[in-house]
């Protein structure tokens, strides 16, 4: 557990105690500083446990662990683990080019203004079609709108390997078309291999995926 | 159920619903997946939410029969 998730739960411990003082001993805010230690426990440590579980619950959000627990997104994960670097998701995660543990978010989210929280009204859209409503077959499962290449190039434009990189650099205006998103880094004969689903029972893995859902829900 | 006409138990029951509220939030945090936020938004936030303003609606009642 982090220290922040401790510390949250030593704070929520310690003010459902001080609430549980007011409510058994009622006359105890009769005092001043009864009256101030009520505000405190009714008013002030209740927000602020909310705000910081908003925060921490926030922060778990962007987890692989956190998308990968709806099942349907399961084969998206275990595309992760394919041992082939044509498949670009895979040799993003295995080598590290994005951080493991947030993968998902990381190429799923949008690098523009309000980016993130676009990405995360979209996550509770996801979350109450799988809760509430008919959530769709994995192979059915579409963007909202075409990959951006901005989400590419919020790492690689100026990496020397993207720059200088035999296709991208032979031709002046390929390059000007990918900075602009008129030629998509995932379009046909370039990245074109993303999570390719329909063929994951014919991939060999790296690893073995871990199963991300152990105790099922 | 009767709506308390004392502070006192108007403070019962809000405290009650914000320890109900914050073991809640407690327990979201045993799970990492969706469903530990879903309780954490749709349960305790909700929760304080209630018994955040029933606080400060209890201390407005509170001043105006003390007023009168």
């Amino acid at each position: 557990m982090h220290l922040s998730a401790l510390l949250l739960i030593l704070l929520i411990a310690l003010t459902v105690a001080l609430i549980a003082v007011f409510v058994f001993r009622p006359q105890t805010s009769a005092t001043t500083a009864g009256k101030i230690a009520a505000f405190l426990g009714f008013f002030a440590f209740p927000l602020l446990c909310v705000g910081m579980g908003f925060s921490a619950q926030m922060d778990n959000s962007k987890s692989t662990k956190f998308c990968l627990s709806c099942h349907i997104m399961e084969p998206y994960g275990k595309s992760l683990w394919i041992d082939d670097p044509g498949h670009i998701p895979a040799s993003h995660f295995q080598n590290h080019r994005v951080p493991p543990d947030e993968a998902c978010y990381t190429c799923h989210t949008n690098y523009a203004m309000f980016g993130s929280l676009k990405a995360k009204l979209g996550g509770l859209r996801h979350m109450y079609v799988y809760y509430l409503g008919t959530p769709p077959k994995p192979d059915e499962i579409k963007l909202y709108e075409p990959y951006n290449n901005r989400e590419c190039l919020h790492c690689h434009a100026g990496a020397r390997s993207f720059e200088e990189g035999v296709v991208h650099a032979a031709d002046p205006a390929i390059m000007a078309d990918i900075k602009s998103n008129k030629l998509s880094c995932v379009s046909s004969g370039c990245h074109e291999t993303v999570h390719d689903i329909a063929k994951l029972g014919e991939q060999k893995f790296w690893k073995e995926p871990p199963d991300v859902n152990p105790s099922d829900h | 159920m009767s709506i308390p006409r004392t502070t006192e138990g108007r403070l019962k029951v809000v405290g009650l619903i914000l320890i109900c509220a914050l073991i809640v939030e407690a327990f979201s945090f045993v799970g990492h997946g969706a469903i530990a936020f879903m309780v954490f938004s749709a349960a305790a936030a909700v929760l304080v939410c209630v018994g955040v303003p029933a606080y400060l609606l209890t201390l407005v009642r509170e001043g105006q029969e003390s007023s009168r």
